[in-house]
């Protein structure tokens, strides 16, 4: 399967090893990084995870930040995602069997490496189980962004990033 | 503070345990629940929306589904949230305004410590505004 994972600056490394165990299970992954540990933003990744799978150039999307919030709500702001934030196998079953979703995410910092790699195989393996009902449900999560240009626009956050580079926001 | 508050049928047993826990610690508990998940996430958002409550707390059985559908909304972010450094940190890294709990997932002891932390975090702001902004020109 192609799968694409992204991360913040806080997890690259965490996020490189589920690269590589993907990598490892004979999956092909895009990494849409980060891929250093400069102090960067997670929305910019999970744009870039959720477009590639609304594009299809991904079949699924990892995503990856301390708690895994930021970057999965992130990517859950583009249309046609439904991203499930996790922290055990159960659930993520749940989300791809009944919400058909097709982003999973957790916090780096707050479940550790094999909860990871079981959430991961275990997502993977899953399969959407359509019924009239979670159909209405999945209908209905996917009206609610109508169309913007979010998905092709990649200069969406530049004027945004000037602002941080220039020193605007500070603690 | 007002904390909105709203469970599907899977999430109500645990709703009422978490409502009579944050009422409890002095916090006004607003109960918008729905048979239909959808109906009462969509409840809580315009809750936040319309500032009839400060903060949001959606509760079924997983919490996935209200994390879909409160996050798809322009200006909220929602968390879900299963243990206790999420619950603390969200606030205030993420400006989060609604968790979801998950009734098949936390039991009543650690859900209702989770829904506490979250009630009484507040945002950091400064660095962390800049993801906020990108996030809204997102959606």
């Amino acid at each position: 399967m192609k799968i694409a994972v992204g991360c913040d600056h806080i997890v690259t490394d965490i996020k490189n090893k589920a690269v590589t165990y993907l990598r490892g299970k004979g999956h092909e992954v895009i990494d849409c990084g980060t891929y250093d540990v400069v102090r960067t933003h997670y929305p910019i990744f999970g744009r870039k995870v959720a477009v590639a799978v609304v594009k299809g150039e991904a079949d699924l999307g990892v995503c990856i930040c301390g708690t895994g919030v930021g970057i999965n709500m992130a990517a859950e702001k583009i249309k046609g995602i439904r991203g499930a934030l996790v922290a055990d196998v159960q659930t993520a079953v749940y989300a791809r069997e009944e919400l058909n979703a097709n982003v999973i995410g957790v916090g780096g910092r707050v479940v550790g490496e094999g909860s990871i790699e079981y959430i991961l195989d275990a997502f993977i393996a899953a399969k959407y189980k359509p019924t009239a009902e979670n159909q209405a449900l999945i209908q209905k999560i996917d009206q609610l962004i109508g169309e913007n240009d979010a998905i092709e626009n990649d200069a969406i956050f530049d004027e945004i990033q000037k602002k941080w580079d220039e020193g605007f926001y500070h603690d | 503070m007002k904390i909105a508050i709203a469970a599907n049928e899977k999430g109500t047993a645990l709703k009422e345990k978490v409502k009579a826990f944050l009422a409890k610690h002095h916090y006004e508990m607003m109960d918008q629940s729905s048979s239909d998940i959808f109906e009462a996430t969509i409840n809580i958002v315009e809750a936040i929306k319309n500032r009839m409550a400060d903060k949001g707390i959606v509760i079924d059985e997983y919490g996935v589904a209200p994390f879909m559908i409160a996050n798809k909304h322009h200006g909220i972010i929602c968390a879900s949230v299963y243990e206790d450094y999420t619950s603390k940190m969200t606030r205030m890294h993420n400006s989060t305004q609604i968790i979801t709990l998950g009734s098949d997932i936390s039991a009543e002891k650690l859900a209702c410590q989770l829904a506490l932390n979250f009630a009484e975090s507040e945002y950091d702001g400064g660095r962390h505004q800049v993801r906020i902004d990108m996030l809204n020109k997102i959606v």
